[in-house]
């Protein structure tokens, strides 16, 4: 069956296999499933005519008729508080919205998401958190812009770090350190605020993180 | 007063802690690029001009630069066969899940459809990448407490488990491709002014899925499916609250509907604020049957 999209009328298409045999006919399909079956498929010429020929004894006069026949179909218009409210609930998903802001509380939430404790002042440095409200800790492949360079290696970036990023780096060391008896290459971009661990270092800088309050 | 590019370079120098390698660049005209000289690039390609030239070969199979036979056709066969035409599940973890509600992107009064899943802005589904639902993994299921009503299109049985652990509800039901696409962008789909359609039946492989009550699906049994959250419950051992909650019960869809509250068959009018309902029996026959 098909509708009108401006008018939503429906249009009569006489093509389709019918099923009720009533004066204004609608069309249904034979199965709503798309299968295709093979046994349907006939294998001889003389069963290929014998269905074409059933076709056409169905279809009649329509297989040739070009016009399509737009009928009118009756509705009904309402406006509904209650049902339209189902409809505004999925207007107001769709509209531009700011980012929800969580509660300012010192819980943890199940997640592990927590409302930033931390005040910029506490420590030489602040991490800011992303404007989705989660860690600006990222895990990537380290691209060069030297496209000749063919080494390729998973580094962390911790983004968004304001005050003495020096100090940040110094600390995150010993912290891997601590856990991992390793020294980790950092690359410190102090302009554009983010410190570069080769590896993927993701968990314990977010645990860091934590520990901190950030 | 000097122009802008000066000025703003001088304020660089004045705000910068140090200079590096990073920040200097050479003037212009300093460097020049490595011009490309003629040879392979040449007329002949490298491959001589005079008979005496062209005493060296290509290798094994050369075809004078289209790409050779024994390279153009593959020795494997294809592992990806038919990969367009999968239907696809795109995980969907009960961490994802948690970490929306508790950063308030998701309502949980409400129920949590594939329409209001997509509506939050942070989980996606594309019907062109023959994407037909989430599929909800178990991943996080210790730490989900969440109380939800949801409604997801294929579920595990430890993340069944995890939702009605905490009182919530979970049932897995089919869209079809244009059921999805209507869903996974409901204003999209109401702007256009179609009817809404009715959600078809699941295809033949998946029909065991939906009527299985173990999976929740919507076509089961209600009893059966009862009867399955009992079992559920003894085997991960907690109980299932005996209160009965009326804000879920009050959450029902019909096998047919893609969205709460509106029926197959009515067309939208989000600008006239209407919805237009057809009259006639055989039109809505067959919306509902």
């Amino acid at each position: 069956m098909n509708v009108c999209y401006k008018s939503g009328r429906v249009l009569l298409s006489q093509w389709r296999h019918t099923v009720l045999a009533l004066p204004s006919v609608r069309t249904v399909r034979h199965s709503e499933n798309f299968t295709f079956d093979w046994d349907k498929v006939p294998d001889t010429y003389e069963k290929e005519r014998k269905q074409f020929e059933e076709f056409c004894e169905e279809v009649g006069e329509a297989r040739i008729n070009n016009n399509l026949k737009i009928e009118n179909v009756e509705y009904t218009a309402s406006q509904n508080a209650e049902e339209w409210k189902h409809v505004q609930h999925l207007v107001d998903l769709a509209s531009p919205t700011f980012i929800p802001v969580p509660e300012k509380s010192d819980e943890v939430k199940p997640s592990g998401f927590y409302y930033p404790s931390a005040k910029p002042g506490d420590y030489p440095y602040y991490v800011r958190r992303a404007p989705s409200w989660l860690f600006p800790v990222y895990v990537g492949d380290y691209a060069k812009q030297n496209k000749k360079d063919k080494r390729k290696f998973v580094v962390t970036t911790i983004r968004r770090v304001d005050g003495d990023i020096f100090a940040l780096r110094k600390d995150l060391d010993a912290f891997l350190f601590e856990r991992y008896e390793r020294e980790f290459i950092c690359k410190v971009m102090e302009i554009a605020q983010k410190l570069i661990y080769r590896g993927n270092v993701e968990k314990d800088i977010k645990d860091f993180l934590r520990l901190k309050g950030f | 007063r000097m122009s802008g590019v000066r000025e703003k370079a001088l304020q660089y120098l004045r705000e910068v802690p140090r200079l590096t390698h990073g920040n200097i660049r050479n003037l212009p005209g300093t460097r020049t690029p490595k011009k490309r000289g003629y040879g392979q690039n040449g007329k002949e390609r490298g491959w001589g001009a005079s008979a005496r030239q062209k005493l060296h070969f290509g290798p094994l199979g050369y075809e004078s630069g289209s790409t050779p036979i024994q390279r153009k056709t593959a020795f494997e066969r294809s592992y990806n066969y038919g990969i367009h035409s999968v239907r696809q599940f795109p995980p969907l973890s009960l961490y994802q899940l948690q970490l929306a509600i508790d950063t308030n992107r998701l309502d949980v009064t409400k129920p949590i459809d594939m329409a209001a899943l997509c509506g939050t802005g942070v989980f996606f589904l594309d019907p062109s990448k023959n994407q037909f639902g989430f599929n909800l993994s178990s991943d996080g299921m210790d730490l989900f407490k969440a109380k939800v009503h949801l409604e997801v299109q294929w579920a595990d049985e430890q993340a069944i488990a995890a939702v009605e652990r905490n009182g919530g509800k979970i049932t897995t039901s089919y869209y079809d491709i244009h059921s999805v696409i209507a869903a996974s962008d409901a204003f999209k789909f109401l702007k256009s002014g179609q009817p809404i359609p009715r959600r078809l039946t699941p295809p033949g492989n998946l029909l065991e899925y939906y009527i299985n009550p173990a999976n929740r699906g919507y076509l089961a049994d209600p009893v059966m499916v009862e009867k399955e959250k009992e079992v559920l419950a003894q085997k991960y051992g907690y109980s299932i609250s005996d209160k009965l909650d009326d804000r879920l019960l009050s959450f029902k869809k019909d096998p047919r509907q893609i969205f709460y509250g509106l029926e197959p068959g009515w067309i939208v009018s989000v600008q006239d604020k209407t919805i237009y309902k057809p009259k006639e029996a055989d039109v809505k026959q067959i919306y509902t049957t």
